[in-house]
């Protein structure tokens, strides 16, 4: 299902012209209905006008995104500074194509994002090599600064760490480890001590990035 | 309108020069930095590699492209993607201004690719493209744009986006 989002007739006229073939296509003409059909009828690709969400461009884009991750955003856009619309592909946009991109284009566009793949500009493209060179250099400092932090845990400290991670309870640690629950929790205010966190879900959430960093480390 | 400087990395000295004096068939638009000198050539291989013996092949290369300063380097993919890409790491370092494109052949896996770019890498190019797509590539990475197929351009938005929700 592809939903079209401007207030604009000929906008959407335009769109409709090019999809000639998709189906099925729905219209909205406001950003209300706009939220609302979203979250009712999951559309797979969403071409947006900017002039509906301008005022807050790239939050508003966040916020769409976060109604249903599987939608597709393509945005139409005037022509914007290139730092605007790279802000817009982080915000979750898909695509940023020009208001008069033509049918064929258009046509070619929507196949490629259904496909998985990403509609840039090759002259935006350092944007995101550059990105990816931040988010991998502090993923990098993160992964180093929790490393040294759990290194000066002792190998049960470190167990006990790993299983409330994984969402277990005292009672259940001391089962599987074979100590006693008061052991668990005196091993528990050492962790917090040295790991400097206040309670057990801070821990399980630090404990569960470094497993998830851990297993995504190849792609790095 | 001026020549791009560019330069050739491998560990392989045959390779390099066979790519080397492949880039220079094009005398318009690439000028290829090298280190091999016409009459004196061999004297001065030897006499560099043996004083050379004692750092590694990543200071070596380090060493090379701080002397020649190209703005496009060609990197041989095999030998520089071992040791958690030390060698682009320490060129972003070292040679800031430097371009990289890296040469791929069949054995290379995307996985590597991935890690190459997330390592300051511009884009990739495989050992049998033909002059003119070295030609594109190097005027494109040396416009500021990355060298990549399209279909990794939503594999690489996928990771910063992946990586930006998991950074506070």
């Amino acid at each position: 299902m592809i939903l079209l989002a401007s207030s604009h007739e000929k906008v959407i006229a335009h769109w409709q012209k090019g999809l000639f073939g998709f189906s099925p296509i729905f219209v909205v003409n406001n950003l209300n209905s706009l939220k609302e059909r979203i979250v009712r009828t999951r559309p797979q690709v969403l071409l947006l006008d900017y002039d509906l969400v301008h005022l807050d461009g790239n939050h508003e884009v966040t916020r769409l995104v976060k109604l249903n991750a599987d939608t597709k955003i393509m945005i139409f856009i005037p022509t914007l500074p290139d730092e605007v619309e790279w802000e817009l592909y982080k915000a979750g946009a898909k695509a940023c194509c020009r208001y008069d991109l033509k049918s064929e284009q258009l046509k070619h566009a929507v196949k490629m994002i259904q496909g998985g793949e990403l509609w840039i500009r090759r002259t935006l493209t350092h944007f995101m090599l550059e990105e990816l060179v931040v988010v991998t250099e502090d993923k990098n400092r993160i992964e180093k600064a929790v490393n040294d932090l759990l290194a000066n845990l002792t190998k049960r400290e470190y167990e006990i760490a790993m299983l409330i991670g994984k969402g277990e309870s005292n009672k259940c640690i001391a089962r599987q480890l074979d100590i006693t629950e008061r052991t668990v929790k005196a091993h528990l205010t050492e962790i917090f001590r040295k790991l400097d966190v206040s309670d057990r879900l801070k821990l399980a959430l630090i404990m569960k990035d470094t497993m998830t960093l851990s297993s995504h480390s190849i792609n790095y | 309108m001026q020549p791009i400087n560019v330069a050739v990395a491998d560990v392989n000295h045959q390779k390099r020069e066979a790519m080397e004096y492949f880039l220079q068939q094009d005398r318009q638009d690439l000028a290829v930095l090298t280190d091999v000198l016409s009459k004196q050539g061999e004297r001065v291989k030897e006499r560099r590699l043996k004083s050379r013996e004692n750092i590694t092949l990543i200071e070596d290369n380090l060493a090379r492209i701080n002397r020649l300063k190209p703005q496009v380097l060609f990197v041989n993919a095999q030998f520089f993607l071992a040791a958690d890409c030390m060698f682009f790491v320490l060129l972003r370092r070292q040679c800031p201004g430097v371009l990289v494109i890296l040469l791929t052949d069949e054995t290379t896996e995307e996985n590597e690719i991935m890690k190459a770019l997330a390592n300051g890498v511009c884009g990739f190019l495989s050992y049998k493209s033909d002059l003119f797509d070295f030609l594109k590539a190097t005027k494109a990475v040396e416009h500021g744009e990355a060298w990549v197929p399209r279909k990794l351009h939503g594999k690489i938005m996928g990771k910063i986006l992946y990586a930006s929700h998991k950074t506070p």
